[in-house]
């Protein structure tokens, strides 16, 4: 009996007695994490060079090539989560692939979530002149972190697979409705944080700093895609580990009943 | 042995008719994980909701009403008394700092106020700026203990040859009535 002698995943995903091929990566995802860093490298370059600083807020201008785009594949990371729920709870989509993008793209999310609100933070040090403050978008962005970070523990939590994929699709849905509320908080509330800059008729910004942003969305939506991906099949590694790990487990007990 | 699942085996299992020895099912594997134990579980879940509890109160405090407008806090300054709140308006071209105090007005909706600031104002703080104020109404002034600069959706690129926007002149109007 060789647990790890024959693993060839990593630790955590290993089934026992099995070889097959184990990585998240293939070409699809080759050309994605190339796209992805040629692109965040264009944008930096562009960003930081290239691009001409701001009448008002000059050089720190240049966080708008980071914040909005992060906020904004956080936004699609938890639609996409609640997306996905909603097709895990109708019967007739019912699978078990849309629970594990639910799961990967809502950690994903939640990681470009917090890029978010450290990216904000910075700016908001730089031009308002505070770290935090407890304004209508700012709360309703932290709100969003702390729920979704919540979605995750609740995925933790164990017990039976089907039961927990349901409870947590419903959980998804619930936390994704604060998505939209957070996008129009600037235009239902009175806040420090500004409006949209992009989302109108007539956006309010344009030449270079404006190519500079859509290439900003690009590059992050090309490296959500990348992450969600591998994440994606970090998700399936693990579903193997425990139905092949279950099946070897009664394979070796009952190998192991045999006298001599 | 010892199984990875920690399984226990019995050496008094009865010998079938094949020789071999009957073992019971073995139960299922199972992942273990951090919030794997009830008391874990319910401390998360006191920790999450004690942070969402935070936020919303936090949120329905302050958030939904921010700011008052500088009209809007002179229309309501009996209400407000000395009590601390936030205000927004324009800064005016009168800005003037000494003795570790910085002393200008605001304005909105044609509403003038005078302000008179304890902290050191932001880096982009400039007459002709909308700012956000902390602080409570003082006698004749808005006695400020917090600047923020409320800056626009709107970016230009900087052109060296382009020429400052000129905010409005100050006007004599005393703090609290119309402005210009």
């Amino acid at each position: 009996m060789a647990v790890s002698s024959v693993s060839v995943l990593p630790a955590r995903v290993a089934p026992v007695g099995a070889a097959p091929r184990a990585g998240t990566g293939n070409s699809v995802t080759k050309v994605l994490g190339v796209a992805s860093i040629v692109s965040l490298a264009l944008t930096a370059w562009l960003g930081l060079d290239v691009s001409p600083p701001d009448v008002t807020q000059g050089e720190l201008v240049r966080l708008i090539y980071v914040h909005p785009a992060a906020a904004t594949v956080c936004y699609v990371g938890f639609g996409l989560c609640a997306l996905a729920s909603l097709a895990y709870l109708w019967p007739r989509t019912r699978s078990r692939r849309w629970d594990r993008l639910a799961a990967a793209s809502a950690e994903v999310g939640v990681v470009f979530c917090a890029v978010t609100l450290i990216t904000g933070s910075i700016w908001g040090r730089g031009s308002w002149g505070v770290w935090w403050t407890w304004d209508a978008r700012l709360t309703l962005t932290a709100l969003l972190f702390a729920v979704f970070v919540g979605y995750l523990a609740l995925r933790r939590t164990g017990g039976d697979p089907e039961a927990r994929a349901k409870r947590s699709a419903v959980v998804a849905i619930l936390c994704a409705l604060l998505v939209p509320v957070d996008h129009y908080a600037t235009s239902w509330w009175t806040t420090l944080h500004q409006g949209n800059t992009l989302t109108r008729a007539n956006p309010l910004i344009h030449g270079m700093q404006l190519y500079t942003m859509l290439l900003s969305f690009l590059a992050f939506g090309l490296l959500f895609a990348w992450l969600l991906v591998h994440r994606y099949r970090v998700e399936v590694l693990e579903d193997r580990y425990e139905e092949e790990g279950f099946a070897a487990a009664i394979a070796e007990r009952r190998a192991e009943g045999v006298p001599g | 042995m010892a199984l990875s699942g920690g399984l226990p085996l019995t050496s008094e299992s009865p010998p079938e008719a094949d020789g071999r020895v009957a073992v019971p099912p073995a139960p299922r594997l199972r992942t273990r994980t951090f919030f794997g134990s009830p008391g874990r579980r319910l401390g998360a879940a006191v920790v999450i909701l004690g942070a969402i509890g935070f936020l919303v109160y936090q949120g329905l405090g302050n958030a939904t009403v921010y700011f008052k407008t500088a009209d809007q806090a002179v229309a309501d300054r009996a209400s407000l008394g000395t009590k601390q709140f936030r205000i927004e308006g324009t800064v005016q071209n009168d800005v003037r700092q000494a003795g570790g105090q910085t002393d200008f007005s605001i304005y909105a909706n044609r509403v003038t106020v005078r302000v008179v600031d304890s902290k050191e104002p932001p880096q982009l703080f400039k007459p002709g700026i909308p700012v956000v104020l902390e602080g409570h109404w003082s006698g004749s002034y808005f006695a400020s203990d917090l600047v923020m600069v409320k800056h626009s959706a709107s970016y230009s690129a900087a052109h060296p040859d382009r020429l400052e926007p000129q905010a409005p002149s100050s006007s004599s109007v005393p703090a609290g009535g119309s402005g210009p």
